[in-house]
């Protein structure tokens, strides 16, 4: 969707596409968390309910990992797996569709700007598919799409709070009002830390590894 | 054009006479008109009609702004957003090229029609070994399998003369220097053995000794495959050395138009004489041709002289009478009421 709004920018995908970025990036994501709860759950009934991160009469699998879903599948515990399942949809649609649209918006402009470059034009004169040419462009585009990927990764482990309270998961901050007493475990906060800093890490090689520019020099 | 045509097939020695005398790319006439919001259109092309033969090189010369890139864009079909081909007709080997559809035309750009660019360094694809791009353009065109065109592609960087092409194949562009590269862009022009390349200004971006042997490698692959080529460039003593035939671009318009010989020894067009000049380096020959003598409003339309505000000649004709293309005095045409003699 994202290539097609930049290759035809008066379609009316592209249209949709930037109205999508705007609005996601104006909307708050709690609010449309509440939304999708109401739309998906109280109006049509289609997700499970968003109290925690597993069905409440369940037992949570053994921690492991920490994650129920991968706990639940070394367990063979598959009725917990269904519901850890069902329960991520609706907080990993919320986050999704807010967190997509400054990556589809970086990602139109970035491959606007590669189509319209030099290199993309002396492809076309040479004849190449326009398949080729739209490859080659979100190649080039790609570091700057990365390096967006990776600032809101990290704000999806920061951010995600209000959601995480909509949810009523328990989440890995201390910083969340009024729930300073609940200690979260300081492995939880090791791994997003550590995350976060591998993300950063990887946003920085990826250029130059998709450049090989930058390792020659 | 019958004795031109004699005259390079003779010069090359091979093909015969009913070969060399059907044109390769003829252009008839074409205007090219850029919109403009809110305002006319630009004129960017006016009646631009040549052509050129089998093993051919026509020189188009003309200063910055005389419609050169636009020609020979205008030729690929890839004008600039806004651009637009009036009227006119281009055909290629009698087909006519305007009217294909644009996935027909994609077919034929980079296989029988090649472009050499300016810039190579900014127009290769910095992600890319120049390898693989040639191969992309070789495969796309051409019904080859990988390793085949990995040879084909071998093969015509040894054409091109870059030394040690099994390593350079996988240099990125980066890696390259400017006359390096400039052989790669050539590379790919000529790697699907087109019959008709353009060269835009090619060679400017090179220094004196890399331009001499790009040149004389263009030169020789013209004469060998019998490519036609439209070898566009601002400079005179290039064109003078490297082409048959010389076309003077002004305004859009080709003023004047003849062998490279017949040109060089008697130029008819005072905007010729003024260019010439300009390259002799003598401020009282420049200052004999050269003249401003304030804009004058053509009241006859279209075909009156587009120089006649710079030109020393001008007389009262030059801007009401209509102005068509005139023979020159032995060979070629010249566009000028009153060309100059000697």
């Amino acid at each position: 969707m994202r290539l097609v709004s930049a290759r035809r920018q008066r379609n009316t995908l592209a249209r949709i596409a930037e109205f999508y970025g705007l609005v996601s990036g104006g909307l708050p994501d709690f609010w449309l968390a509440l939304i999708l709860i109401y739309v998906f759950y109280n109006l049509l009934g289609w997700v499970s309910s968003p109290i925690g991160r597993i069905d409440v009469l369940l037992v949570p699998p053994r921690t492991i990992t920490g994650f129920y879903t991968i706990d639940g599948v070394i367990d063979g515990d598959w009725p917990a797996v269904r519901s850890a399942f069902a329960h991520l949809i609706t907080p990993v649609l919320t986050l999704g569709l807010i967190n997509a649209g400054p990556i589809l918006k970086i990602t139109q402009s970035a491959m606007e700007q590669m189509l319209e470059a030099d290199f993309s034009l002396y492809a076309r004169l040479c004849g190449l598919s326009e398949k080729l040419i739209v490859r080659h462009a979100l190649r080039n585009a790609l570091p700057s799409i990365v390096t967006v990927v990776s600032v809101i990764y990290g704000f999806l482990i920061g951010g995600a709070v209000l959601v995480e309270t909509v949810f009523s998961w328990g989440g890995p901050d201390i910083c969340r009002p009024g729930r300073t007493q609940r200690r979260p475990e300081p492995g939880a906060r090791l791994r997003d830390l550590l995350g976060t800093v591998f993300a950063g890490r990887i946003s920085d090689r990826r250029p130059a590894l998709s450049c090989n520019r930058s390792a020659h020099s | 054009m019958t004795s031109n045509a004699v005259r390079i097939a003779e010069k090359h020695g091979t093909g015969t006479a009913a070969d060399a005398a059907t044109p390769v790319i003829e252009v008839e006439a074409v205007d090219v008109a850029y919109r403009v919001y809110g305002a006319a259109p630009k004129r960017a092309l006016r009646g631009v009609s040549f052509q050129i033969m089998p093993g051919e090189i026509l020189g188009l010369v003309g200063e910055s702004g005389a419609g050169k890139s636009t020609l020979a864009r205008a030729i690929m079909r890839s004008l600039p957003l806004g651009g637009r081909i009036e009227r006119g007709r281009v055909r290629f080997l009698g087909s006519d090229l305007l009217t294909l559809d644009e996935p027909e035309f994609a077919k034929r750009r980079g296989r029988d029609l090649g472009m050499i660019v300016a810039n190579p360094r900014g127009d290769l694809n910095p992600l890319l070994p120049i390898g693989t791009q040639i191969v992309e353009v070789a495969r796309t065109h051409l019904a080859l399998s990988h390793s085949a065109a990995v040879r084909l592609v071998l093969d015509i960087l040894k054409t091109v003369a870059i030394p040690d092409p099994e390593r350079r194949f996988h240099a990125f562009p980066h890696e390259l220097s400017g006359g390096m590269a400039q052989r790669v862009v050539i590379a790919i022009a000529l790697v699907c053995s087109p019959k008709f390349v353009i060269s835009d200004d090619a060679t400017s971006g090179l220094d004196v000794t890399v331009q001499a042997q790009i040149l004389s490698l263009l030169g020789k692959l013209a004469r060998e495959q019998h490519t036609a080529m439209l070898y566009i460039t601002r400079d005179l003593g290039v064109a003078a050395n490297f082409c048959d035939r010389i076309a003077i671009m002004y305004g859009g318009q080709i003023v004047e138009e003849a062998p490279t010989n017949l040109f060089f020894s008697g130029p008819e067009h005072p905007y010729s004489n003024l260019l010439l000049a300009a390259f002799a380096n003598n401020p009282r020959l420049r200052a004999r041709w050269g003249a401003k003598l304030g804009r004058v409003t053509p009241t006859a339309g279209d075909p009156t002289c587009l120089f006649a505000d710079y030109c020393v000649k001008r007389e009262e004709k030059c801007v009401h009478a209509p102005l068509p293309l005139k023979q020159r005095r032995f060979e070629g045409l010249v566009r000028c009421h009153f060309p100059v003699l000697r």
